[in-house]
């Protein structure tokens, strides 16, 4: 009776997929069949001003948009704007809004919605939401206002030049409190339904202002963890999954195509530079150097990831800085030598505190205790849950050392701007004075190849004052079904949907 | 039936205790909502006023006294993560537990009665012995290893069963059903070997006892004793034992959720506490100690209408 | 004396197979449990590893060894917790009853009334990871079966002409409970303290199968499980060690309570 049921169900799949393939592919109005998505983390929330997952920002994508979009290459291109204009001075942006840009309810994108979005995002007084998470890069404007239907002004208190990779900040509704439950934006897919710890499902919306995507429907389908989703891959129930081992992936290569990319993280055994031993510096170069960057890289990914041997991922390739690699080759007998002038030569013990549901960092932290012990030092894992890695170790920075990857916007100061003295999210407790400086210079720079230069100097800092033991930008494995084409990795958290349709 | 208002003023004191032993663990356990919804690039500012706003920094005893007064007025509040009401996204977590459930506990009633009776027919015989021997092996499995193991063969291999396959009952009703079958298997195996032990042992030790070698004696036949005198009185203490099973089940269930992604109560606990969501904990939590303490107490008083020496 | 039943000995045999594997695990392994060689990485069984090497090149014979060990001292450990607490409390509740005896049986309905994982899940949540506070939380989840026991056994025995006679005979009731009931409640206890066992050890793989319990990198069956869950195709035989070795142990240990109530 089961098998017959199966057999049913099959042929009622390729009978689907038959009309599909007579009506033809990609257009308006066709069906371009539909999707599954396996993932293994529920979305956090559906108000993308709440969310702060990654995993939730990589299918929120698909449903709203900013003023400017981000694309593969990592520009920015104006999005429900047609085009904006920078004052001289970089304290102004003025935004001309495109016409004819609907949300998924079908009313008209106007100026209010846009500013009502903004200062939601901002935490301005007048669209106050204790629950959204306010965009720190949004302190620098003094005021979000519309002089007409078509136009948006965002005024600066202080000159910001990077201001413009934060406004992919969704335009949202004004005033419509069921974002929640029930999200509108203006994406090219629009909210179907969602179902805590089982699904969230996506259809084309018929009026996207822009290029309209092939797919009919995209239905993210959440597992507990990928073994769950292992069957599932097997039987081909699955059409694309991604961050998957690359021994799990290679099981698969008979019906899915394997795509290697980055997560674009800066993954990194973070030490707390207030606790002991790693006050001093030579012992944390020392760690640089006892840990095998290639092992663990190998271990994880077979060698797929990129290593890093400071604070930026390669994926922000204008400020890169590429020279800083392997400036701590892995050299244990070095690294004891350091260790003993600086008065370890009977090592040290540590705690290395991972979240637990991270498995690829839990994965790194037992290659790091190995590599450690070569050089004589302990080091233990402590594994707790995300909530406590929170509260403890990033806002309490009660730790010794941990292993995390850290994401960030493509502004390109973005992901260093923790390292600040000041910074309230300087959960290593690093401080430099010459890091302040240029990192102050870059942010204040007008071009892209004048903030090189500064941003290139900080990571030459912190590389230099062994900040971190950095590791690598660890490698993002999806698998594809065959058929399947458009995936396209971004060099941030997206997983573009609408670019992907059934070939032929 | 003074009796039974006693146990049901136990029951409402035990409940109360349980759920406010939850609350005060979770004031304990580093991290809360608020952290958690805000992520890593809030300042302490921010996540102050979210607390603030969901009433977090109220004082424990306040805030269980209103969680309290909700639950009496039948609100369980509304869930932090999710921004749903509690009881509808237990509810809709609960088709999948509740069917999982029912099946695990009707695979243990139609399979244990049977091979318990085939068991104790005659003891230490050879059909005895093969059952026991299985009803050990069902015991010693990890559950989790046999899902593991049942969706390899079944899923991999065999191609009779879709993993991910779960669907809501007002879906596809039949789906539905033949979905749940081989994760309650998975949960039934373990319960359903105790089970058959226990009425197999118990149906032994009637059999020993001197009123049936009396009815024997008297020239009653096998069957008729069996069925009159024995398996009565060997079903009596099971019931007891099956009350107890109920609450095995729904911890079994918390695994099995995990090993075949079933989007049930179990998956959502196991989530709510990393997310810190208490309201959902709590209720869930209730939910659980209500559903055991309530069929333990009508075994208790179904077993003291059945069983006149017990008062 | 009756002849010992042939399931029985099968189960001595299995358990002091794990147990023998699991007591040279701790002073002794072929290889480093923890050492890694990623050009081993997840290789078949071989003369140099008999049980072949997990993702990280591990050789999986001596992560099994002191995994058995380590599952070994949790069990034992949880079992001692709930069966001393549990017995301490049954006894003096059912000996002297009155209030304390209610509401302490009130306390113990309530935990009861819980799955054990749920009650182990909360405290690790409270508590933190880590082998002491698994050890902990699963100890107290395994107290109340005990006190459960101990105490309908000690209602019954209260009621017996030996007890009488010795509170007619003597004023020292610490002692009746503990020097002249107490081993008589020794079968009991006995075949409670099997039984619990086994599922200790079924407990202990359930929440390392969750993530809880012994830290990585040390070993664990349960851990070890279900890592291997993700290459059951390609490296099978990864499940297939500490998959049997939990069985061996579990079953061992039911074949062996299973012949002592048979003797009885």
């Amino acid at each position: 009776m089961k098998k017959f049921l199966f057999l049913v169900t099959l042929m009622s799949l390729s009978v689907l997929y038959g009309c599909s393939n007579a009506t033809g592919k990609g257009g308006a109005g066709s069906d371009g069949g539909n999707v599954v998505v396996g993932i293994t983390q529920d979305l956090d929330s559906l108000d993308p001003h709440v969310a702060v997952a990654a995993g939730t920002d990589e299918i929120l994508f698909n449903i709203f948009e900013g003023l400017v979009k981000v694309d593969e290459y990592g520009n920015v291109n104006p999005a429900v704007a047609e085009s904006y204009v920078l004052s001289d001075d970089a304290m102004k942006y003025t935004f001309t809004l495109r016409d004819n840009v609907l949300f998924h309810n079908g009313d008209a994108v106007k100026a209010e919605d846009v500013v009502y979005s903004l200062k939601r995002c901002a935490g301005f007084q007048d669209a106050y939401d204790p629950s959204v998470s306010v965009e720190s890069a949004f302190s620098v404007i003094s005021e979000i206002y519309s002089p007409d239907e078509k136009t948006v002004v965002i005024e600066l208190n202080t000159a910001n030049t990077e201001l413009i990779y934060y406004l992919t900040c969704a335009i949202i509704p004004k005033g419509y409190d069921k974002q929640a439950t029930d999200p509108i934006g203006t994406g090219p897919f629009k909210f179907s339904s969602y179902t805590p710890l089982k699904s969230f499902v996506m259809e084309r919306f018929e009026d996207y202002w822009g290029t309209k995507p092939a797919l009919q429907k995209v239905t993210f389908n959440i597992y507990a963890n990928s073994d769950a989703a292992l069957p599932e891959l097997m039987a081909g129930n699955i059409d694309i999954m991604t961050a998957l081992e690359n021994d799990v992936a290679a099981q698969l290569k008979d019906n899915y195509n394997i795509e290697y990319a980055n997560y674009n993280l800066v993954q990194a055994l973070f030490l707390n530079n207030d606790f002991e031993p790693f006050k001093n510096p030579d012992v944390r170069k020392a760690l640089c150097m006892a840990v095998d960057r290639d092992q663990i890289n190998n271990m994880i990914s077979d060698g797929h990831g990129s290593l890093i041997g400071s604070g930026v991922f390669p994926g922000l390739s204008a400020i890169f800085a590429k020279d800083l690699v392997n400036y701590y080759p892995y050299d244990p007998d070095a690294a004891k030598e350091l260790l003993k002038n600086a008065g370890y030569a009977d090592g040290f013990s540590f705690t290395i505190t991972i979240p637990s549901s991270y498995t690829p960092h839990v994965h790194s932290g037992e290659v790091i205790v190995e590599n450690l012990k070569k050089i004589g030092v302990t080091a233990k894992i402590e594994l707790i849950e995300w909530s406590s890695w929170l509260t403890d170790v990033y806002q309490g920075r009660k730790y010794e050392a941990t292993v995390i990857g850290l994401d960030a916007n493509l502004a390109p100061g973005d992901i260093l701007k923790r390292y600040r003295s000041t910074a309230k999210n300087n959960f290593i407790n690093f401080t430099s004075e010459a890091f302040d400086t240029a990192y102050a210079n870059g942010i204040n720079a007008k071009t892209i190849d004048e903030k090189a230069v500064y941003y290139k100097e900080c990571q030459k800092i912190l590389t230099e004052n062994a900040a971190s033991v950095y590791i690598q930008d660890p490698a993002q494995i999806t698998v594809v079904k065959k058929g399947l084409t458009g995936y396209t990795p971004y060099p941030v958290y997206v997983l573009d949907m609408s670019k992907i349709h059934y070939e032929k | 039936m003074r009796y039974v208002g006693k146990k049901l003023i136990a029951l409402l004191v035990t409940l109360a205790a349980i759920s406010f032993v939850t609350f005060f663990a979770f004031t304990i356990i580093p991290g809360d909502a608020a952290t958690n919804i805000m992520g890593m690039d809030a300042t302490e500012e921010e996540i102050e006023a979210l607390r603030e706003a969901m009433g977090l920094n109220d004082n424990i005893f306040v805030r269980y006294g209103r969680w309290l007064l909700g639950v009496l007025r039948f609100d369980l509040g509304t869930s932090l993560q999710y921004s749903i009401g509690v009881s509808e996204l237990i509810g809709g977590r609960l088709k999948a537990t509740a069917g999982l459930a029912f099946e695990s506990l009707l695979i243990i009633l139609v399979l244990a009665v049977p091979l318990g009776l085939l068991s104790a027919l005659k003891p230490n015989g050879a059909l005895d012995n093969c059952i026991t021997t299985l009803t050990q092996v069902g015991m010693a499995v990890p559950q989790f290893f046999l899902g593991i193991m049942l969706t390899y063969v079944l899923g991999v291999l065999l191609h009779v069963f879709r993993m991910g396959g779960y669907v809501s009952p007002g879906d596809n009703f039949g789906a539905y059903i033949s979905f749940l079958f081989v994760p309650a298997i998975t949960v039934a195996v373990p319960k359903l070997s105790m089970m058959t032990k226990y009425l197999r042992d118990c149906i032994v030790a009637e059999k020993r006892k001197d009123y049936v070698r009396t009815a024997k004696a008297k020239g009653n036949d096998a069957a008729r004793v069996l069925s009159h005198h024995i398996l009565k009185n060997a079903l009596i203490p099971s019931l007891t034992f099956f009350a107890m099973i109920v609450a095995d089940v729904f911890a079994g269930s918390i695994v099995c959720e995990q090993v075949f992604s079933i989007p049930g109560v179990g998956r959502l606990l196991i989530a709510s506490i990393s997310n810190r969501d208490f309201p959902v904990v709590s209720a869930i939590v209730l939910y659980t100690a209500a559903l055991v303490v309530v069929t333990n107490t009508l075994a208790d008083i179904l077993y003291r209408a059945v069983d006149p020496r017990v008062n | 004396m009756k002849k010992r039943p042939a399931s029985e000995i099968v189960g001595i045999v299995m358990v002091s197979f794990v147990v023998v594997l699991a007591i040279v695990g701790l002073f002794w392994t072929p290889y480093d449990v923890n050492a890694m060689d990623y050009t081993l990485k997840n290789s078949a069984p071989s003369f140099s590893h008999p049980f072949g090497t997990d993702n990280f090149g591990r050789d999986i014979l001596s992560r099994v060894m002191q995994g058995a060990s380590s599952s070994f001292v949790i069990a034992t450990l949880t079992v001692a917790i709930g069966a001393v607490v549990g017995t301490v409390i049954g006894a003096l509740t059912g000996y002297f009853g009155g209030a304390a005896d209610a509401v302490l049986m009130r306390v113990n309905d309530a935990l009861a009334a819980f799955p054990g994982v749920l009650i182990a899940l909360v405290i690790i949540a409270v508590m933190g990871n880590g082998r002491t506070n698994l050890i902990i939380a699963l100890g107290i989840a395994f107290i109340p079966s005990f006190v459960r026991v101990v105490r309908g056994e000690m209602l019954v025995q209260k009621e017996l002409d030996y007890v009488k006679n010795l509170k007619l005979m003597r004023a020292g009731s610490l002692r009746t409970v503990f020097i002249d009931i107490l081993p008589n409640l020794s079968t009991v206890l006995r075949s409670s303290i099997l039984i619990g066992f086994q599922n200790a050890v079924l407990s202990e793989a359930g929440m390392s199968y969750l993530g809880l319990g012994v830290t990585p990198p040390d070993p664990s069956l349960g851990r070890m499980l279900s890592e291997a869950q993700s290459y059951m195709i390609f490296a099978p035989w990864y499940a297939i060690a500490p998959g049997v070795m939990i069985l061996m142990l579990t079953l061992g240990l039911g074949f062996v309570s299973h012949g002592r109530e048979e003797k009885r």
